[in-house]
Formats: C-alpha cells, sequence, structure tokens
C-alpha cells in the first residue's frame, strides 16, 4: 500500500543550507524551509549533503578531513505561524542514523582524486537521506525547523544542506491526527583501539517523554570510527562507518570494530530486549544497520543501551587504521499529533 | 499503562568457536526464550570471524573463500528441523549490501584485491549474513531454537586456531493478545516453520584441485520437498567460489551456468548463473510451491544442473529457502 495519499498532486522541493562550527551548532534561515504554499503540504523525504569548506589540498604533504553522517547530529521541529508546533527528536540524532543506507559506500565519502595544487583536489561530500514511515504534514505557513550539531570528530567548518522532498495537497481536509516521527538517539563514549570500556545510554535519550504511546519501527546502529587514511602522501581523517569507504584507497581496517562491540537492552518497563552481551552487528543486521522491532513505547518509559568495548588484534602502524570508535543507536519511531488548536 | 501490554522485541543469541573438521553447537539455554509467552521470530543473523590467521593466507581465505563458504550451519527448534542438512552460512539468504557483508582487511568494497596491508597481516575477516524467513513463525512456550555450527576441515589451511560464530535471532515477545491470534492461526492455518536445503556438488573437487570440466545434476534428494504438505519456496541463492582472487562478485558467469526444472521447465536450458542469480543480490526471488502431493512414495523437487568450467576455478552452489505450514 503506498504511503503517498491518492490525493497527492504538485511535487516540490525546499532546500536550506548553513555553515557550521565544530563542536557548535547552526541553524538554517527559516524561509527557504517554510510553505509558502498556502496549501498543505507533505514531506516524503529528508535528504542531507555535507562537504567541508576547506577541501583544497596545496600540496602532497598537507593534511585533510572528509566528512560523513557520522559527524553531524540534526534535531528537528515543525512550527506554524504561531510558533507552535512539535518536535520530531528528542535530542540531536547522528545524520547517518535515521534511517536504513541505501548503499553504504555512496553515502560517506567521495573523493576527487586531482593533481597536486588543483582547485578540486580531494574534495569530498556525503549524502545521507530519511524517509518517514509516515509523510510528515506541514500546515500551510508552519516552517521546518532544523539545527545542525557538528560532534567535533569533524575539526573544520563545513556546510551542510538540507533537502525537503514534498508533495502540495490542495484539496487535503485537516484531518484529527497526524503521525509525526519521534527519533532518539545515544552517542557512546568514544574508545581508544586498544582500549578496553563501557557506557550506557542516559534514560531521557531513547525516551517517550509524551503522554502518548509512541510506535517504534526500528532501531538503527552504526559504528563510527575515526580514521586516519594515506591518500597519496596526504593523510586524510575521517569519520565513517565500520564498513569501508568509498575511496577503494587507504582500506586496512574494515570491520575491525565490528568485533569489538557488544550491547546489552532492556526498557524501563523491566524487559529484557538483549540479554546476552551480543555482538552489536548481530543485533543491528550488518547489512542494514537496523533492528526492525516495531513495538510501542508507553509514555515515560525508556530503553536503556549498555555497550561494552573489549581489545582489538594487534595492528603495528597506526595510518590507515581506525583510531577510536564509538557506537550509535537510534530509536525511529512515530506518535500521533493534533494540529488543531481549538 | 505497562509496556508489557505490548509486544517486545527481544534479541536471542548465543556464540561458539569452532575448530576447522569439527562442529559445535550454541547452547540451548542461550537461545531459549525465558518469556512466559510465544515469541514470533523474524531473522537469524550469523557473523563469522577469525582473529589469527596463518601468515600468508590472509588473502586465500579472504578473496577466494569468504569464511561463509567453509562455515555450515543447522538449525532447528525443539519440535522442527529448519534445514534438510548443515548449510553454508552464505547460502542463507541474498546479499544485501555486499560491503556490509562482506568486507575484509584486503579488498576494497568491490571484491577485487589490494595488496595486504602490513596493518592487517595474520587478522582475518569479519563476516556477516543474515536469513530472514519467509515468513515469521511462532516459537510458543516452552520451544527453544538452537544451532549446530561446523567449520570445514580446509579452512585449516587459513586460520591458526579457530572460528568464531554468533549467532542472533531477531524475536518479538507477543503481547497477551497477539498470542491469542498467533495460537488461533498456528490452530487453523498452521505454523510457517522455515525449510532449507542446497546443492553444492563440487566443493571436494574444488578442495581437491581438480582441474577439469563438471557438470553435476540434483537428484530428488537435494531440492526436495519431504513434506507431505505443500512447500512454499521463497527464494533461490546462488553463490561461487573461486580459486582466484575477487571472490564472488567477479564476473565469471560465462563458466559457471545453470538449468532448473521442478514438473515444468524453469530455466529451460544452461544459462549464466549471474543471469539466474543476479550479481547484486545473488539471489532469484522465485516465489514458487513444491505441493508435496505427487504420491506417498514420490517427493516433489526441483532439479538443478550445474555446470563449471573448470572445478578447480569456479564452484557454484546453490540453496533453496522457503517454509510449510505445521500444526502445533
Amino acid at each position: 500500500m503506498s504511503v503517498i495519499p491518492s490525493w497527492a498532486s504538485a511535487p516540490l522541493v525546499m532546500h536550506s543550507e548553513t555553515t557550521v562550527q565544530p563542536n557548535s551548532d547552526a541553524e538554517f534561515s527559516a524561509g527557504p524551509l517554510t510553505n509558502s504554499t498556502g496549501e498543505a503540504v507533505y514531506i516524503y523525504e529528508v535528504k542531507f549533503s555535507i562537504r567541508p569548506t576547506d577541501k583544497v589540498i596545496a600540496s602532497s604533504t598537507g593534511s585533510g578531513k572528509l566528512v560523513s553522517g557520522g559527524q553531524f547530529a540534526i534535531s528537528m521541529a515543525i512550527k506554524d505561524q504561531d510558533d507552535f508546533g512539535y518536535s520530531l527528536t528528542n535530542n540531536p540524532v547522528p545524520i547517518w542514523s535515521l534511517g536504513s543506507p541505501h548503499n553504504l559506500k555512496e553515502e560517506i565519502i567521495n573523493i576527487n582524486l586531482q593533481s597536486v595544487g588543483s582547485a578540486d583536489r580531494l574534495s569530498a561530500l556525503a549524502h545521507n537521506h530519511w524517509k518517514p514511515d509516515h509523510p510528515i504534514y506541514m500546515p500551510p505557513g508552519a516552517r521546518f525547523v532544523p539545527t545542525v550539531r557538528s560532534l567535533g570528530a569533524f575539526g573544520s567548518e563545513a556546510i551542510v544542506g538540507i533537502s525537503l522532498v514534498c508533495g502540495v495537497t490542495p484539496s487535503a481536509p485537516m484531518k484529527d491526527r497526524y503521525k509525526l516521527p519521534w527519533v532518539g538517539a545515544y552517542l557512546s563514549s568514544s574508545f581508544e583501539y586498544n582500549a578496553t570500556g563501557s557506557d550506557s545510554s542516559a534514560d531521557n535519550l531513547l525516551a517517550n517523554p509524551h503522554n502518548k504511546n509512541v510506535f517504534v519501527e526500528r532501531f538503527v546502529g552504526r559504528i563510527h570510527c575515526l580514521n586516519e587514511v594515506l591518500l597519496n602522501g596526504v593523510t586524510f581523517q575521517s569519520l565513517r562507518d565500520d564498513a569501508g569507504d568509498a575511496s577503494s584507497v587507504g582500506v586496512s581496517g574494515n570491520n575491525w570494530y565490528s568485533r569489538a562491540f557488544r550491547v546489552k537492552m532492556q526498557d524501563s518497563a523491566g524487559n529484557v530486549l538483549v540479554r546476552r552481551s551480543t555482538l552489536f552487528r548481530n543485533v543491528f543486521c550488518s547489512s542494514t544497520r537496523t533492528w526492525e522491532c516495531k513495538t510501542v513505547l508507553p509514555p515515560q518509559q525508556y530503553f536503556n543501551v549498555d555497550v561494552e568495548k573489549s581489545v582489538l588484534p594487534t595492528m603495528t602502524q597506526t595510518i590507515g587504521r581506525s583510531t577510536r570508535a564509538q557506537v550509535s543507536v537510534a530509536m525511529i519511531g512515530w506518535r500521533e499529533v493534533s494540529w488543531r488548536k481549538e | 499503562m505497562n509496556i508489557s501490554q505490548f509486544n517486545s522485541p527481544q534479541i536471542l543469541s548465543g556464540s561458539v568457536s569452532i575448530v576447522p573438521g569439527n562442529t559445535a553447537m550454541v547452547t540451548l539455554n542461550e537461545m531459549a526464550s525465558r518469556s512466559r509467552r510465544w515469541l514470533r521470530l523474524n531473522q537469524m543473523n550469523v557473523s563469522l570471524f577469525v582473529d589469527s590467521m596463518k601468515v600468508g593466507q590472509e588473502i586465500q581465505l579472504g578473496a577466494g573463500r569468504p569464511i561463509g563458504s567453509l562455515v555450515n550451519i543447522r538449525a532447528h527448534s525443539s519440535r522442527f528441523s529448519l534445514m534438510r542438512e548443515y548449510m553454508r552460512v552464505w547460502l542463507l539468504g541474498p546479499r544485501t549490501h555486499y560491503d556490509a557483508e562482506f568486507l575484509s582487511n584486503y579488498t576494497t568494497i568491490l571484491g577485487s584485491p589490494i595488496s595486504i596491508n602490513t596493518n592487517a597481516l595474520n587478522v582475518g575477516p569479519f563476516e556477516s549474513y543474515r536469513l530472514q524467513f519467509a515468513k515469521p513463525f511462532y516459537l510458543p512456550v516452552g520451544d527453544t531454537y538452537s544451532c549446530q555450527l561446523s567449520a570445514d576441515a580446509s579452512l585449516s589451511t587459513y586460520i591458526t586456531t579457530s572460528v568464531t560464530a554468533e549467532v542472533s535471532v531477531q524475536a518479538v515477545v507477543l503481547s497477551k493478545d497477539e498470542q491469542k491470534k498467533a495460537e488461533k492461526q498456528v490452530a487453523e492455518e498452521g505454523n510457517p516453520i522455515p525449510f532449507l536445503s542446497q546443492f553444492n556438488p563440487f566443493e571436494a573437487s574444488f578442495v581437491a584441485g581438480l582441474t577439469a570440466t563438471g557438470y553435476a545434476k540434483s537428484s530428488n534428494l537435494e531440492l526436495a520437498n519431504p513434506f507431505l504438505s505443500p512447500l512454499y519456496i521463497k527464494r533461490l541463492n546462488g553463490r561461487q567460489k573461486l580459486s582466484t582472487l575477487g571472490s564472488d562478485l567477479t564476473s565469471t558467469s560465462a563458466n559457471t551456468r545453470i538449468k532448473i526444472a521442478d514438473s515444468r521447465r524453469v530455466v529451460c536450458d544452461l544459462t549464466d548463473f549471474r543471469n539466474v542469480f543476479n550479481t547484486s543480490t545473488a539471489s532469484w526471488l522465485i516465489e514458487s510451491v513444491l505441493d508435496g502431493k505427487k504420491s506417498d512414495q514420490q517427493q516433489d523437487y526441483l532439479t538443478a544442473e550445474l555446470y563449471t568450467a573448470n572445478i578447480s576455478s569456479y564452484c557454484p552452489e546453490i540453496s533453496m529457502v522457503g517454509y510449510r505450514m505445521e500444526q502445533v
């Protein structure tokens, strides 16, 4: 069954960009993400693009950084003209944790290897997209309010773009209830390559703080690897998923951390979701990075994640291997809200 | 309001170390439900990894023979067997992302080899595979789910000690209402118990390095419906081991061919292997049925004919993934 309403009509894409500094938040200008059509709009897909501003490496001995959706987190809300509205996120969510990756190698890094000194040399771009389980309703005049946070692993200025793929629905009558996404995320501590350790999620992260049920569709689990890659004499820092990058070069430690991270999970009502300390990759299926759990999280309840990191096999060099890693677990769900204010 | 009113997701898991040539069992306790409610099982994930390789053998295992092609699994509930025999782990399901399923530390994302980086020396790959059950099936209270695993003796050529296998099942603890619905469904229609079988006739010759053209036809046993009720076939998976670098993804379809028939012709002539099981998924969503009603003496079965231009170079193998309805 299609999720697109039968009365959907004109397609519409709204786009905005912002520049974000390391360890900082940045807002997007409201105008481009405002529903100024005078009609109801449904958002079917949210797309992200990330690129560094210092892409030019002038010499072959410099260093640089490659971007990914794991280095930036997003908060989202929808507000109407009276500033009444709803949050879509409980806390900043790593951009690549919003949904199952369709193609890991395309979402992370695209390196353009040009000659030394070329203005285009070693430019990088990351793309991620999120298809909500139910189209997001935007009343006429409402605005989409995202805030992006640079999580610190990317130590330079970056430009983050957000595009809303929508449909304008002129004849759509206002309904009593709308299904709106609700997403929470936990980002673990960062662990050194040779270190053991553990970490647990706080109670307020994978939570339902509302007074109505949240319908949880899936968990998305990602392993964030801070990597050093040697490309033609240039050392690049990147934060990537644990399964390779698109460079086909310098890949020497793929899936290293998949064998090191284990996880347990339970909820606040005492249900044990993952009893035995289980390989992170076996909980969040390797090929999809997700656990399609389909459950209900009642009001004021939450999930807890306990992460364990073990020692990895010895590697003799540091260039080309991930020096440290952390995991993220996102809870992707939805709840019902009303836009009627009477 | 309490969360136990609703379905609750749960992961069952267990792990074992397997010495080449031996079998090991993922213990029943670890894979059993501790719930007093029925479980609905959706998917089984299997991860395999080796921490210590024999020097110089890393690339042989990683590129030509993924661990998933040398480790086997047999899963069963306490009442039913899910597999006719031990199954190659990489034959459990289709490939979703090549780079997510199998990416060793010495191949690129496209499977073409690069030189062994000294960083990765002596450390084996990590691989993940999954069996998405054709239909989620139920595990009633008191039933258990368990797995036995085995590793081919030829794996000892590459690794120093053992391979670690971790098996997990993504399940749902049913709510009271959902359990009532499930009990009714199982009583009236049956429980959709998975059933898998495989056909890999060239393994011994491949390991022995037999340089010859290979041809083999499955009997009425390998890809058969051994039940008196219909066997619904969801998909066929096709993989091929290679002696040279590049693994399963390398385009060698002209060198391996397949023909399939049941009571009708399915793949009429010997056809390029990768034209039947496409390159991106290594699978064919066939959605067919073996009705199981030929006679009391004769089983319904698929016949597969496999051809390889050189057994020592190309070793194709296939599996059949389906389910049958069992009254509990």
